[in-house]
């Protein structure tokens, strides 16, 4: 059985340490790989860069995506990957810090399924991630889960 | 004002054209009149020439009568027949005189009596003289001179010239009264045309002097119209460049405008993206001490742990408050009837699903509407209504209120509640911004709602109260802009 991947897009060491807290508090036990910055995210899910050579036919069962990213913005990965045949069905959930209506806005725009706000409170935060897990890794049919476990 | 004058110009344009027409009409009656007393003269003229010719006829029928006497005389004295030749000689052609007389006074019958007479003393004399020299001898002796012939001839000469002087005085007559006829006629035809033309004259100097003086008030009336003219363009020309100076530095003042907004929006959005992560650290690092040490936590770490929590949740909170401030203002806004009454009673089901047990009674009367921006004024009514939900927290039976009343034609708004209410000596301190007249420990929040309302209401060219009393409820109204609000 292939590993089931969460790719976790942050920059922010702080907010990666709390987000990792907060899935392995609510028992989520998927690999997650973080990319700290747009760049890192591409090259993971198309087999570039650090990531040359990696079997690109397993891919995230879901992406925890920043917006404020260094080098290539979380919009600009999200287009990106939504422009491929590989990754254009991923889902991917935007976890950010603002609730700025252009970045929602922009977010649905280009494709994302989620869009949820970083709660300050941390018991609020781990609520969130514990819905997240529930909703998108369990209760939610996925296209390649379907696919992958027809053969 | 205006309309009088153009009715005097109007009236002496008429003046001018009847004074015109005046002058042409007198010109021709007195050319008229002048041409017909100068016929008149004419006429005149030709009597007294043809009353001349006339006098001239009657000059040469004397002489030959004078010649006739003169040859009868001869005669007398000297008994010589050839005299009497030259008395019939005269008499012929005193005879063909006559008849030319006769021919020019056909129109005068008394001349013509006259000539008749004339013309019998003329036969008379004929015969006379055909007598003496009938019975004249052939040869001539002074014995032989017929005396009494001699005499009668003389006679009828006298009688001739007698009959001849009478006539010449009445041509005299006559030419010095057609003379006078025909001077007097000649001089009524100069006397008609010299005043005939004064007065065409005088006319033309009138009319011409004040169609001269109309000229040059119209030229003075163009002249001034021009220049009007021109300083209407010259003013129009100003007011372009005015116009141009004025939506230049409008455009200057829109782009600058439009900069600081972006300023202000790429502020918002970094304070939303970057502020917030490290109170999230700060939060959820406690949190993380407070669940991994516990053990070793004393109960004073904890309470510290919780205060640092608190702390950062607040200013989260503040933040997000200073935001949606920063968006009432920046934000575009629509104008669109508002169900206001949907919207209370939306927010109140969402205090009351975050307060389940507790028990208040809203009263928002149906279908109140407004003219705003539907989100800006859910912003209001949320603020309004959520304060009215805080500050009844610790009443037993609560009540809050949602209603419009008629104020002098105005629609105005207002959230009653019977809460704690507030001192209305502070009331004025009510709608700034972090201001805040309860303890954050008796009532949560930041004091950016009453300031938000006010922004909003204010963008919507409205006004908003307070009224209250300490422990008695507070009453907090508002109004929309006047021509939507004096509609409903």
């Amino acid at each position: 059985m292939k590993e089931r991947v969460i790719l976790l897009v942050e920059d922010n060491a702080d907010d990666e340490a709390l987000t990792l807290r907060a899935l392995k508090k609510n028992n989520i036990t998927n690999t997650i790989v973080v990319a700290r910055n747009g760049v890192e995210a591409l090259d993971y899910l198309f087999g570039t860069g650090q990531y040359a050579g990696r079997d690109t036919s397993v891919q995230p069962e879901l992406i925890l995506l920043d917006l404020k990213l260094p080098k290539v913005d979380g919009f600009e990965v999200l287009r990106k990957l939504r422009a491929d045949e590989r990754t254009k069905l991923l889902a991917v959930v935007i976890l950010t810090s603002s609730n700025e209506q252009q970045d929602i806005v922009n977010g649905y725009g280009l494709g994302a399924n989620s869009y949820v706000r970083k709660p300050v409170d941390f018991q609020h935060f781990m609520d969130a991630v514990r819905q997240l897990g529930l909703y998108w890794l369990v209760l939610n049919e996925r296209p390649f889960a379907g696919l992958r476990n027809g053969r | 004002m205006g309309e009088d004058k153009l009715g005097k110009r109007n009236l002496t344009d008429r003046l001018l054209w009847i004074g015109l027409a005046a002058a042409i009409v007198a010109a021709v009656a007195i050319a008229w009149y002048a041409d017909k007393d100068a016929h008149e003269s004419y006429a005149w003229n030709n009597w007294v020439a043809h009353t001349q010719s006339v006098l001239d006829a009657l000059d040469d029928a004397q002489e030959n009568s004078l010649a006739a006497l003169s040859s009868i005389q001869n005669y007398y004295q000297s008994g010589d027949l050839k005299s009497l030749d030259s008395v019939s000689n005269s008499i012929s052609k005193l005879k063909r005189q006559s008849v030319v007389l006769r021919s020019l006074t056909q129109d005068n019958a008394s001349q013509q009596k006259r000539l008749e007479q004339f013309d019998r003393i003329e036969r008379r004399m004929t015969a006379l003289s055909e007598n003496i020299i009938r019975s004249a001898p052939a040869f001539s002796q002074p014995q032989s001179i017929r005396a009494p012939e001699a005499a009668g001839l003389s006679t009828a000469v006298y009688q001739l010239f007698e009959q001849l002087y009478q006539m010449s005085a009445a041509e005299r007559r006559l030419l010095t009264e057609r003379t006078a006829r025909a001077r007097a006629t000649s001089r009524q035809s100069t006397t008609a045309l010299e005043i005939g033309g004064s007065i065409v004259f005088l006319w033309l100097l009138i009319v011409g002097g004040y169609a001269f003086l109309t000229t040059r008030r119209l030229t003075d009336i163009a002249r001034a119209l021009a220049v009007s003219e021109v300083a209407r363009v010259t003013e129009r020309k100003r007011v372009a460049d005015d116009l141009r100076a004025l939506s230049e530095s409008e455009r200057r003042y829109a782009t600058q405008l439009e900069v600081v907004n972006k300023e202000l929006e790429a502020f918002s959005y970094s304070v939303s993206h970057d502020l917030r992560a490290p109170l999230r650290s700060i939060d959820g690092f406690s949190s993380a001490l407070m669940e991994d040490y516990a053990d070793k936590l004393d109960e004073q770490a904890n309470s510290h742990l919780r205060r640092i929590r608190a702390a950062a949740q607040r200013m989260a909170q503040l933040i997000d408050d200073l935001l949606k401030l920063a968006f009432v203002t920046r934000s575009e806004m629509r104008t669109e009837a508002v169900d206001l009454s949907a919207l209370a009673n939306v927010i109140l089901a969402e205090c009351q699903t975050g307060e389940p047990l507790r028990q208040v009674e809203c009263v928002v009367q149906d279908r109140i509407m407004g003219q705003g921006d539907p989100h800006l004024l859910r912003l209001v009514l949320e603020n309004l209504l959520g304060n009215a939900w805080k500050f009844t927290g610790k009443k037993q039976q609560a009540k809050i209120e949602f209603a419009v009343a008629d104020q002098d034609g105005q629609a105005v708004y207002f959230v009653r509640d019977n809460g704690v209410g507030f001192d209305m000596t502070y009331a004025e301190k009510l709608f700034g911004a972090f201001q805040r007249l309860h303890a954050a420990a008796d009532f949560p929040g930041v004091g950016v709602g009453l300031a938000t309302v006010q922004r909003i209401i204010r963008r919507h060219g409205g006004r908003v109260s307070a009224q209250a009393a300490e422990g008695q409820g507070a009453t907090f109204s508002f109004t929309l802009e006047v021509n939507h609000g004096g509609q409903q």
